[in-house]
């Protein structure tokens, strides 16, 4: 395998990794399963270790050096999205009035949301190199679902503010609502960077 | 007699030895800095493409710059390489670009009017003209390969292009390597052409090239490498491809012409052909003075040394 294709390899699995840690983090939050949020922290040092991996491969000569700088940001922002979601997991174990979660069908939209973004990124990533026309096409997608993520998070934060939290719970609670938007955030920055990269030859 | 022929062929392996550690960079230096291929990899092509080129066409240069432009003896040559060889290293030690052609053809040339041997202005104006010419013509060839490289590329997905493309720029390192055998290593050999064996001497100076690129061309690959990431890939390699063929031409056509005033043509005309604001005329305007500076240099020095040489 040349050592491009196992740069585009080891970015496709990050990518994996990122779509499980999403589903993990919805079953956690949906089911108050504090214990599978362990598995999301092993999740993202596995993806620690493929960025690791991945950087070697570009610093020993990977791609042309014009691309590298961008598939290295690549590579970062798929990070990224694997750190966001165990944040997002890290600040959900820190709370323990999960009274909030009870009726709440846009938290589980967001969790929903998060998953339906990191599969359109997973799914397609090897065909969007091949057919860039697809990737403008998901781009667009991907704006959308950020967008409605976005939205709803400010409802989920007014609504917040009207229930009565204990200090702490209530800091970590929005810090778990921010990180959980976040994490859409973020795919849509590693789609950015990926049509920078596929468009960049 | 014979330590003037030994003067002058070392101030030629000399000369050969600059070509090897600068001019590298110009064919095997995006490979190198692109790590398509290692320094030490490259050594081997390098020299196996530098001998092939002056063995099989680097008559024709050899024939103008040795035969044609100057009647050549024993004293003008050692004169001649003497200087150009003592310029080139002075210039390497500065950081000053300067085309070994340039230099080699104002110094024999100098060295020829100063001896009173019969020189060829006609032929002075030919090769004058292929300086002229040739960064023009390797800016029309780079466009002609950019627009062909971005028509072609067009069926391809990102990862097949990234592949052709570094194929391209090792056949494009290699028809400079194979010019840098058939035009530069030429026209360092013209001097001494008539008073050795050509083949022995083309060898000796292969070698010579070797040396000076695997002892100093790593550097400057580094360099380059770092210059051509703010360079896109097709431009890059359709100014490299440019060149490379532009010199080939004049290769052809006996024309002793510089691979770098080349590519400077070649990339010049890609930056223009994107737009008149990425092209830095100030940098051209440099590189121009240089151009005409060094061979008037060269003449100058070459004469007088001659003079003194004749007076001694």
């Amino acid at each position: 395998m040349r050592a491009e294709e196992r740069v585009i390899d080891n970015i496709g699995k990050m990518l994996i990794l990122s779509l499980s840690a999403c589903e993990l983090l919805r079953k956690a939050v949906l089911e108050k399963n504090k214990i599978l949020l362990e598995e999301i922290s092993r999740i993202e040092r596995d993806g620690d270790d493929l960025r690791r991996s991945t950087a070697r491969q570009i610093y020993r000569g990977a791609f042309l050096p014009y691309l590298r700088t961008n598939i290295l940001r690549l590579v970062e922002d798929v990070d990224d999205i694997l750190n966001t979601t165990d944040k997002a997991g890290k600040y959900f174990r820190k709370i323990e009035d999960l009274g909030f979660l009870e009726n709440s069908i846009e938290i589980e939209r967001i969790l929903d949301l998060n998953v339906m973004l990191c599969k359109i990124l997973s799914k397609n990533f090897i065909e969007f190199f091949k057919v860039p026309e697809k990737l403008s096409e998901a781009m667009i997608v991907v704006r959308m679902l950020e967008k409605e993520a976005d939205n709803l998070k400010h409802s989920i934060l007014e609504n917040l503010k009207k229930k009565d939290l204990e200090f702490w719970d209530g800091i970590f609670t929005f810090n778990f609502i921010e990180a959980l938007e976040e994490i859409s955030d973020v795919v849509e920055d590693t789609m950015d960077t990926l049509q920078v990269v596929v468009l960049s030859l | 007699m014979i330590e003037i022929e030994l003067i002058s062929l070392v101030a030629f392996l000399l000369i050969a030895f600059s070509i090897g550690s600068n001019d590298t960079s110009n064919a095997f230096g995006i490979c190198i800095g692109c790590r398509i291929i290692s320094v030490r990899k490259s050594i081997i092509p390098l020299f196996a493409l530098v001998l092939i080129g002056a063995l099989f066409q680097g008559d024709r240069v050899v024939k103008t710059v040795g035969y044609e432009l100057v009647a050549t003896s024993v004293q003008i040559s050692a004169v001649a390489l003497i200087i150009s060889a003592v310029i080139i290293v002075i210039a390497n030690i500065r950081g000053l670009p300067v085309s070994t052609h340039q230099v080699i053809v104002g110094s024999l040339f100098g060295s020829g009017v100063a001896f009173g041997t019969s020189v060829s202005v006609e032929t002075l104006s030919k090769i004058v003209l292929s300086w002229l010419l040739s960064p023009f013509i390797s800016g029309f060839l780079a466009i002609l390969v950019f627009l062909s490289i971005e028509k072609f590329l067009r069926h391809y997905n990102f990862l097949q292009v990234e592949k052709i493309l570094k194929s391209l720029l090792l056949c494009s390192a290699v028809v400079i390597a194979y010019n840098m055998g058939a035009n530069e290593l030429a026209t360092a050999i013209a001097p001494i052409a008539r008073s050795r064996d050509y083949h022995s001497i083309a060898f000796l100076g292969a070698i010579s090239v070797s040396i000076g690129a695997f002892t100093l061309s790593r550097r400057i690959a580094e360099t380059l490498c770092k210059g051509i990431t703010t360079l896109d890939p097709k431009s890059g390699l359709s100014a490299h491809f440019g060149a490379g063929l532009a010199v080939y031409l004049f290769t052809i056509l006996g024309m002793p012409v510089s691979a770098t005033y080349s590519l400077v043509g070649g990339i010049t005309a890609v930056g223009l052909l994107k737009g008149v604001r990425t092209v830095k005329f100030r940098v051209l305007k440099r590189i121009a003075l240089n151009w005409a500076f060094a061979p008037i240099l060269a003449f100058i020095l070459s004469s007088i040394a001659s003079k003194i040489y004749l007076w001694i």
